[in-house]
């Protein structure tokens, strides 16, 4: 979910080789949704080993990570921690949307229809605690460094691109950029040909990157401002005014300046959280500067054993990422041309 | 009000097409003394400098400064269909907001393009200290990445008193040029240091296919810094600069 600024946000398209040698800052939870609801079977059902646990993200994080690896990418994996209490609510409307969207699923199903049945079992996906820790068990097998964030995973993110340790943060959300990331990659980790939802079409996915100052600069408003605008169309911590999308909200701040100014108008009422705690979760986020980012050789071994052995993936298939993996050790770091301007 | 004539279309052309491998959207400063247009690519590994003297031009009509936001691939098209021969015209029509190209050649071509916003990036200029710098044929150099092409993805650059060498190494196989004092393609050689390293190929040759074979690439290098390729274009009136930052050994 996220916050939804498309509108006024102008990407520029990139082709993936171009980040070779990059280190990047990948918000994990966000990609192993997509995974769990992009990676499934013709009638919505994700993948699943013999025993019928849920293997769509690890399949997903396994052969899009060696991609990314192949091609001289550093991903490096950034978990969420303990979520901000405003973030509570959205927590809760999601689960209720999944249990919607399983509700509609089973519906279609018992009704024959596979093409809604698989849209409403990718809104049904649940990323459960124990799946986040496969995941993590997996990238250790890979010998990929990943973060653990104190709090949310983007604002984490964005703080080993604000550090220099990471040359971008990877999400498909913009909140990265209100947390401050002055990089953002979108589309990373789910480039190639995509099926449009419920369309028996494709399209090209190619990732875009988002350059916070350049961003700024073009809208002529500060990083405050941007925040002030999600803050209005509405963040995982609130809810935003009705009515009110991003060009609107850009309109709003530009007019009077601030949140707090805002809030003096008629539209302060309908704010039903504090505006300036949401503004705090983002200007002052809960990070941590204990973290080490090391890249260490794949383990051929492990990685068979816990993905073949332990989830039933195909040998030959899981050889062709591992060999990838491989590619991808011997890559040279690319450095970026900052390192010599004054 | 801005109206630039050049004699024939060569150097717009050959500047266009090796920019717009690098960047998307070019923003072009024109003032009394000519054009200039700097850009990094969008991973920031590579820079464009590309600076044209008035003088470069029969008739250079440019009252006020002037900032030009084109998409180069748009631009690019455009100047494809040029013949290299054909007299170029560039005006800005600042009502509609466009920029007209006008071709005269057999016929009279006129096509215009929109001008957009691009960010104005101030960019530093990169503090290098090269310790050496060779004038090489262009056509060594696309050569030379081809061949590296065969085996990888990465390429050594090396100058040394012996001269200009080229090397890629893979499990695939390894490929090496050597361009000693005194061989043909190599017109200048001047090596404070001897100095080496490594890039990446697409970069290179994104930079270096426009060139025609006998241009000549000034090379500027030093141990493990940035590549600096400089083309003369318009008989000296002007210059295309590239950078290229390094690839290091991952530890």
């Amino acid at each position: 979910m996220g916050v939804q600024l498309g509108d006024i946000v102008s990407k520029q398209k990139i082709e993936l080789e171009r980040l070779r040698g990059q280190v990047i800052a990948i918000d994990a939870m966000n990609s192993l949704y997509q995974f769990l609801s992009i990676i499934r079977q013709r009638d919505g059902m994700p993948l699943k080993d013999s025993r019928g646990r849920i293997t769509s993200h690890l399949s997903g994080l396994f052969y899009r990570t060696a991609n990314l690896i192949e091609i001289g990418i550093r991903p490096v994996y950034v978990f969420d921690g303990e979520p901000p209490k405003l973030k509570g609510k959205t927590i809760e409307q999601r689960r209720a949307l999944r249990e919607e969207a399983a509700e509609e699923w089973s519906a279609a199903l018992k009704a024959g229809m596979l093409g809604e049945a698989k849209k409403f079992a990718q809104r049904a996906g649940r990323l459960s605690e124990q799946m986040v820790e496969q995941a993590k068990t997996l990238l250790d097998c890979m010998g990929l460094p990943w973060v653990q964030a104190p709090g949310e995973g983007e604002a984490q993110a964005a703080y080993l691109v604000q550090r220099g340790d990471a040359w971008a943060a990877a999400s498909q959300d913009f909140d990265s950029l209100l947390f401050g990331a002055p990089t953002l990659v979108r589309n990373l980790t789910i480039t190639g040909r995509r099926k449009l939802p419920g369309k028996d079409m494709y399209i090209r996915v190619s990732p875009e990157v988002i350059k916070l100052q350049a961003l700024l600069r073009e809208l002529k408003i500060t990083r405050e401002q941007l925040v002030d605008i999600g803050i209005l169309v509405g963040t995982d911590f609130n809810e935003g005014i009705k009515g009110i999308g991003p060009k609107k909200a850009l309109e709003l701040v530009r007019m009077y300046g601030s949140i707090e100014k805002i809030m003096k108008t008629e539209l302060g009422e309908k704010f039903e959280v504090d505006p300036l705690d949401v503004r705090d979760i983002f200007l002052k986020p809960k990070v941590s500067s204990k973290y080490e980012l090391k890249w260490h050789d794949p383990d051929p071994k492990r990685i068979e054993r816990f993905l073949c052995e332990e989830y039933d993936f195909s040998e030959p298939r899981v050889q062709t990422g591992i060999e990838k993996l491989l590619k991808g050790r011997r890559e040279r770091e690319q450095v970026p041309l900052e390192k010599w301007f004054g | 009000m801005v109206s630039i004539q050049m004699a024939n279309s060569k150097t717009w052309k050959t500047c266009v097409g090796a920019m717009v491998n690098l960047i998307e959207e070019a923003a072009f400063k024109l003032t009394s003394e000519g054009i200039k247009m700097k850009a990094m690519d969008p991973s920031h590994v590579a820079l464009v400098n590309f600076e044209l003297s008035s003088s470069a031009f029969v008739k250079y009509d440019v009252k006020q400064p002037k900032v030009l936001g084109v998409n180069l691939a748009e631009m690019n098209k455009i100047m494809a269909r040029a013949k290299a021969e054909d007299e170029l015209t560039i005006e800005l029509d600042e009502e509609k907001n466009r920029l007209a190209l006008t071709f005269k050649g057999a016929s009279t071509r006129r096509f215009s393009l929109p001008l957009i916003d691009v960010g104005e990036e101030e960019l530093p200029e990169p503090k290098l200290q090269f310790t050496a710098a060779a004038d090489v044929a262009a056509g060594v150099i696309q050569d030379g990445l081809k061949d590296a092409e065969i085996v990888g993805d990465n390429v050594r650059f090396e100058l040394s008193e012996e001269g200009f060498f080229l090397f890629a190494e893979s499990e695939r196989g390894t490929t090496e040029l050597k361009l000693h004092k005194g061989d043909q393609g190599l017109l200048k050689l001047n090596v404070k240091q001897p100095a080496s390293a490594m890039f990446n190929i697409k970069y290179l040759s994104d930079m270096t296919r426009a060139a025609g074979g006998s241009d000549v690439i000034t090379v500027n290098l030093g141990a493990d810094l940035p590549i600096q390729l400089d083309f003369s274009i318009a008989e000296g009136k002007g210059r295309l600069r590239f950078l290229l930052a390094p690839r290091i050994e991952a530890k």
